[in-house]
């Protein structure tokens, strides 16, 4: 089981999708990004709710219509840790 | 009543008593200005405006310092309500400095648009949005389009309406600078072009007369249809290439006056236009093959 996240309370999020990629507004900070589906599911889940590491992979690839697998999650965490250095998300209290 | 109704005498009187408004798109500005260098430029470029009665959405005013700095080297400041944004301007640069003040007023103070930094001309009812940095060719491009029959809406900003999404026409006389300058007056020459300011922060500057049909089409908005990012190369052949909707969505929220403040609201705003738009990048070096391909980027609808 890995480190439980959650999006960051200041953040609150808009979202857009253009093909593959994702456009989202981050209230919070004003800031927009853009991303592919993977980090987007990745961010709509943690948005919808609080998930540790194997959990998110799992719930990830569900609304991607995805088998999982080590690639996936590798992506999974990848995103997790970018949103985590762009103040997104943060550990939640377990 | 236009300004061309106006003698030059009452022009230069009205301007130098700040009891001149004018309409110029959506909105309305009152300048106050006895230079006589704006005076003249403005009577020239500004000949078919509609004069207007009332509330002015912007007063500002072009005059010279106070002090000795009036007689040893003549200077001119921008004041916007009492606020001065810029530094002292050389006088002979006092007609660019009108018409960058008058960019600072709607750039800086106006929301009820999503403003992009961007020209903006019009075609078959859909509108070319052409974002670019300084030097990308951008106001070139919009002065030889518009010479081919675009409607101008802006060489500047292209202002999103919140309803409805639609661009809203603000023509205003196009900066040009530099080589452009010549460029545009072999390429036009009908083109009626204000006097040039040299040694500019930008160089050389000359402003080219809106046409007369596109001032009076100035309250006709029309909707976003392409968003193409010019990029001027001597020498370049002109293509055209395809660029992602979210890159180019970035793209246009940096490039914009008030993204930012408008907030959530100016997400929606850019996804809604970007989602309408075809987007492309343009490299191009000569303006006949780029007229060209807009053509036919336009009869493609």
């Amino acid at each position: 089981m890995g480190p439980i996240c959650k999006l960051n309370r200041l953040s609150s999020l808009s979202w857009r999708q253009f093909g593959a990629e994702w456009a989202f507004f981050d209230e919070g900070s004003g800031d927009t990004h853009v991303v592919d589906a993977v980090a987007a599911a990745t961010l709509m889940c943690i948005e919808a709710g609080t998930f540790d590491a194997s959990a998110l992979a799992e719930q990830v690839a569900v609304e991607l219509d995805l088998e999982p697998s080590e690639a996936l999650s590798q992506g999974v965490a990848a995103s997790v840790e970018r949103f985590t250095i762009l103040g997104l998300i943060e550990p939640a209290a377990s | 009543m236009r300004v061309s109704d106006l003698s030059a005498a009452s022009l230069a009187q009205r301007l130098g008593g700040g009891e001149l408004l004018f309409r110029c798109g959506p909105f309305t500005a009152r300048p106050t200005t006895g230079i006589a260098s704006v005076v003249d430029n403005f009577r020239l470029l500004y000949t078919d405006y509609d004069l207007a009665e009332g509330f002015a959405d912007f007063r500002f005013e072009i005059a010279p310092p106070a002090g000795l700095r009036r007689w040893i080297r003549p200077q001119v400041l921008f004041s916007f309500d009492g606020d001065r944004p810029f530094e002292r301007f050389p006088a002979d640069q006092a007609y660019p400095l009108f018409e960058w003040g008058f960019n600072w007023c709607i750039a800086s103070t106006t929301n009820r648009y999503l403003i992009i930094h961007a020209a903006a001309v019009e075609r078959g009812g859909r509108v070319l949005v052409l974002p670019g940095m300084p030097g990308s060719g951008k106001s070139t491009l919009t002065a030889a389009l518009v010479s081919r029959g675009w409607r101008l809406f802006s060489d500047e900003m292209a202002l999103v309406a919140i309803e409805g999404r639609d661009i809203v026409p603000i023509p205003r006389p196009i900066s040009l600078k530099n080589e452009s300058i010549a460029v545009i007056q072999s390429f036009d020459p009908a083109a009626v072009f204000g006097h040039t300011s040299h040694n500019t922060a930008k160089g050389s500057v000359s402003h080219v007369r809106v046409l007369t049909a596109d001032v009076r089409r100035a309250g006709e908005v029309a909707q976003p249809g392409w968003i193409v990012f010019p990029h001027y190369e001597s020498g370049a052949a002109a293509t055209l290439t395809p660029r992602a909707k979210p890159a180019t969505m970035l793209d246009l929220a940096s490039n914009s006056f008030n993204y930012r403040i408008l907030a959530r609201l100016g997400f929606e705003m850019l996804c809604d236009v970007v989602e309408r738009c075809d987007c492309y990048d343009f490299r191009y070096g000569n303006l006949d093959e780029a007229i060209a391909i807009f053509e036919r980027l336009s009869e493609r609808g």
